[in-house]
């Protein structure tokens, strides 16, 4: 199989860090560039109201404008209405986003530190020092809802004196992932915050904090069907007719393994233990990667899926073995560098997994 | 010399354009040439013109009929109609306050106005506020539908929702320097605050509010003020479409639109309620005509290729089970399923990949239609307007939102069933998946050509449906169905008159018989039915009918007459009557199975 000339451009999310600079030399497994923060859970500051104001005099109060960004406690607006000055803060760290003069509100957005904890565990009768009953109805998420930094997860008023109302925020982008016993726990699903190079080659262009573009060599082989997202590291071919847990071993710890044959679930199992990058193989029935993701999922976006082994299908879920030109382009292959991505859109834009061979 | 006036019809599809010729030839209208050439909306191309010249020439050659002139153009004894779905149709994105009531409203007005909805944003949509912002932001429509409140109500959430598309400033999906087209037909005391704040960075426009009281719907405004729009802005746009705009002796349509069209027309004819399915790759549309009222719902991830594995999520494994006369272990079955995802473009290879194909089809209808009558017969649809609509109420209150027994005509369209090796497999999908009750004829739209008919009909509807009955349609044949309950073994006795004789039947309670008789044949027929059956008269009542033929014939379905709300199936059976396939068909499916199973044993 011919190498071609590979050109892409790697970008964070948000805006961050580049470390790399113009005509330097990577691999594809170093950190090119990071992120710091992101803006996240939108606020709505109800100005309005807290001055006494109509809503239409809100552009004449307001001490911001849309697209600033301020600090926890910094006054947003302010009046003086009848002697009587009052000043409005806003509550985080934050970039303006609305200011509303129909509605008399100012929304900011939450800047938010990346936060790399896989989960966030919240007992809340313990946390709120409640009762069961208390407890199950504070909770005002639901198992599967995806949450954003700086969103409530469960609340409550309760009067003895005063009225007091206690909140409980999650800081993670995430999904709520179980709630049991008053218990939530939610996955973290924005965890990287490091952009790796994924190609091997030379950076030829950069848009400041944000995206480097890379140019290289390689091979590149699409697949048909893949999960998890980005990996990098050596390869290693593995010519069997199905792919078992005696094939796997301790060192193969980070590497891409490239299987001739159908890959098994004995062979995944070992394959997570051990700690194995990505495996490429020509065929993986479906029900082996629904229990391997841990999710009865319909496999038609894929990407994002949360697996120690990412998995590249080159030919359907029914078994087969790799084509003979493909499978001598990958046995030359040893130890080469090389990345796989298993995003797989079936719809739009028709995104095919792919192993991409430098050597 | 030629007098004779010819209509050009096209279809301008994402990747083909089809366009056919119609003309008074034999006695009456018929199409005299097909021709499909493909699409040039896309680069190196992007003119639409270019493709439709192609085909135009096309068909000269075909029909022998000059049509074009090099200097002028098309020739004056040419009239020349469009519909269109190139670069994905008319992209919408809809916005409403409450998923259940206005944007349930603003989806039926966008699906009517033949849109395709990239997202439904509501304000019980579980999205948090940056979710919503976001999902604006990347949204690339056409336009976008803002609906909210009833009028006079409360105003402070749609207010919010034109802040954050203010906020979101999404961009138009064609010419990235013009401003996104946004329709407001929302609480009409909140319209000042709307243009207020979004008329300076939009294009926008207000019309009637399509919710003005919760229990009252005024969809036309909205719809209407749509197709303009996709006239005058987007199809503006498009590349090439300026000049076909100046070819066509009618507007253009958005295709479902025009689809719509002729089958009101239709129904207004034959004063018969129907319903249409068009099956597709990534989508099924559901087309229903109820009391002379176009509804349309698209079922965006029910489709046979890019979404098949969808709908096995959607009904369950066990129901694409019943409809195969061999078994399957569920791993087997999901892994020849996700193969067809995977490979969207590949035909069945193989008479069990027809077998899966078929069932997987009925339960994708079923879900589909499912879907249909929960968006247009539910909640929102309030109290009604009328009596008539409050006595449908109650019906819909029951399992079934649509009067099956008032349904006479079930027409079929979109690959898997028109492209079926045997038209009587595509009369079993359909009787299957749509469940009908009493008398109903079913059709085929072979070649997709209703659109090309619908657009037609804008300004000669008798041509439209002339050409719609003889040269459109495949008749399959009509379905005479029973339900209810009763002891007895036999509940029906049927008595055809045909070619001069009487022919009789019985038909036992879970039964399918199927008396041949051929296209355009009509017959007598005469139904006498046991207490407790149903085949469209009443219960007990015994029923007398003309009856029309067509590639299977008559159809006598009495499976639900055992007090079971499904279909009984009995596969084996069932494709055996039907002729749908064969003993060795059968066979050959479970030798199949049979090898590839052991690939499964460990």
């Amino acid at each position: 199989m011919k190498k071609v000339e590979i050109t892409r451009t790697r970008r964070l999310p948000y805006t961050g860090n580049v470390g790399v600079k113009i005509g330097q030399e990577v691999n594809c497994t170093d950190i090119i560039a990071e992120m710091n923060y992101f803006p996240a859970y939108v606020k709505r500051i109800n100005v309005s109201k807290k001055l006494a104001i109509k809503p239409s005099r809100l552009e004449q109060v307001s001490l911001v404008e849309v697209g600033d960004i301020v600090s926890k406690d910094a006054p947003i607006a302010f009046s003086s209405r009848w002697g009587d000055p009052r000043s409005v803060n806003s509550t985080e760290n934050s970039i303006v986003g609305i200011i509303s003069k129909h509605l008399g509100m100012i929304y900011l957005r939450k800047l938010t530190e990346f936060n790399q904890s896989p989960r966030e565990v919240f007992d809340i009768k313990s946390i709120m020092g409640i009762n069961d009953s208390f407890a199950k109805r504070s909770i005002v998420v639901r198992e599967g809802q995806k949450v954003t930094p700086g969103q409530i997860i469960a609340q409550n008023i309760w009067k003895d004196k005063d009225m007091n109302l206690q909140q409980i925020e999650t800081n993670l982008f995430g999904v709520v992932e179980d709630i049991s016993e008053n218990v939530i726990i939610i996955k973290n699903r924005l965890r990287e915050q490091s952009l790796k190079a994924y190609l091997c080659g030379k950076v030829i262009d950069i848009v400041d904090n944000i995206a480097v573009t890379i140019k290289s060599e390689g091979t590149i082989i699409n697949g048909i069907f893949g999960v998890g997202g980005e990996r990098s590291g050596r390869i290693r071919p593995v010519n069997c007719s199905c792919l078992g847990d005696k094939h796997i071993k301790d060192s193969d710890q980070g590497k891409i393994l490239v299987s001739r044959g159908h890959l098994g679930e004995k062979a995944l199992k070992k394959a997570s233990s051990v700690g194995v990058a990505a495996i490429v193989a020509p065929s993986c029935k479906l029900s082996t990667i629904r229990r391997h993701v841990d999710k009865d999922f319909v496999p038609s976006i894929t990407g994002s899926e949360d697996v120690q082994v990412g998995i590249i299908i080159i030919n359907g879920f029914l078994k087969s073995v790799l084509a003979e030109e493909l499978w001598d382009t990958v046995s030359s292959s040893d130890e080469s560098y090389a990345s796989v991505n298993g995003k797989t859109h079936i719809r739009a834009g028709a995104i095919r997994p792919e192993l991409i061979i430098f050597n | 010399m030629d007098n004779k006036k010819y209509y050009v019809v096209t279809d301008v599809g994402s990747t083909t354009t089809k366009a056919m010729l119609i003309t008074y030839h034999g006695e009456r209208y018929r199409v005299i040439a097909r021709v499909d050439a493909p699409t040039t909306v896309e680069e190196p191309y992007q003119d639409v013109t270019l493709g439709v010249e192609k085909a135009l020439y096309e068909l000269s050659k075909r029909s022998n009929v000059k049509l074009l002139d090099r200097e002028d153009g098309l020739l004056e004894k040419v009239e020349y109609y469009s519909s269109s779905s190139a670069g994905g149709g008319l992209q919408i994105l809809v916005i409403g306050l409450f998923s259940k009531i206005t944007a349930s409203s603003a989806q039926k007005a966008a699906l009517g106005a033949g849109a395709i909805l990239i997202d439904v944003i509501s304000n019980d949509d579980q999205k948090t506020l940056y979710e919503k912002i976001d999902s604006i932001n990347q949204a690339r429509p056409d336009m976008i539908l803002l609906t909210g409140g009833i009028d006079g109500g409360d105003d402070i959430f749609v207010a919010e929702f034109a802040e954050i598309i203010n906020s979101a400033n999404p961009k138009p999906r064609f010419g990235d320097t013009l401003k996104l087209p946004v329709v407001y037909a929302g609480n009409k005391a909140a319209a000042p605050i709307i243009a207020d704040t979004l008329s300076d960075n939009f294009d926008l426009h207000i019309v009637d509010n399509l919710r003005p009281e919760i229990d009252r719907e005024v969809l036309e405004p909205a719809r209407q003020k749509i197709h303009e729009l996709f006239m005058s802005h987007v199809m503006q746009q498009a590349p090439g479409y300026k000049k076909l705009i100046n070819l066509v002796s009618a507007d253009i349509l958005a295709t479902p639109l025009a689809f719509g069209n002729i089958i009101k027309a239709l129904s207004v004819e034959e004063d018969v309620d129907i319903i249409a399915v068009d099956i597709g790759g990534a989508t099924t549309d559901i087309f229903s005509v109820i009391d002379s009222k176009v509804n349309r719902t698209v079922s965006a991830n029910l489709g046979m290729s890019y979404s098949i594995a969808n709908i096995l999520e959607h009904t369950s494994i066990e129901n694409i089970k019943r409809w195969l006369p061999f078994d399957i272990t569920n791993d087997l079955l999901e892994d020849l399923v996700g193969e067809k995802m995977l490979n969207p473009t590949k035909l069945p290879e193989t008479i069990t990949h027809l077998f899966i194909e078929h069932a997987i089809a009925r339960e994708a209808i079923k879900l589909s239609i499912k879907h249909h009558k929960e968006l247009v017969f539910g909640f929102s649809e309030g109290r009604g307007e009328t009596i008539e609509d409050n006595k449908r109420k109650d019906i819909f209150a029951s399992d079934d939102s649509i009067d099956m027994v008032s349904v006479g005509l079930i027409i079929g369209s979109g690959g898997v069933i028109s492209h079926a090796p045997k038209r009587s497999q595509a009369v079993a999908i359909l009787i299957d998946a749509y469940e009908l009750r009493g008398v109903t004829r079913l059709a085929l739209d072979k070649e997709f050509m209703m659109p090309h008919l619908g657009v037609l009909a804008q300004n000669h509807p008798e041509i439209a449906l002339e050409v719609l009955k003889n040269d459109c349609f495949i008749p399959l044949g009509t379905v005479v169905s029973g339900f209810g309950q009763t002891d007895d073994r036999i509940v029906a006795k049927v008595e055809v008159f045909h070619n001069g004789k009487n022919h009789f039947l019985e038909i036992e309670a879970g039964e399918l018989k199927v008396y041949s008789l051929k296209k355009y044949e009509e017959v007598l027929v005469t139904i006498s039915v046991k207490k407790g059956i149903d085949v469209g008269a009443g219960s007990g009542n015994s029923m007398k009918a003309n009856m029309f033929g067509g590639e299977v014939g008559l159809v006598f379905d009495m499976r639900k007459c055992k007090g079971s709300k499904e279909v009984v199936a009995n596969p084996e059976n069932h494709h055996l009557e039907l002729t749908a396939f064969s003993e060795d068909d059968i066979a050959e499916s479970r030798r199949w199975i049979s090898e590839k199973s052991r690939d499964y044993e460990d």
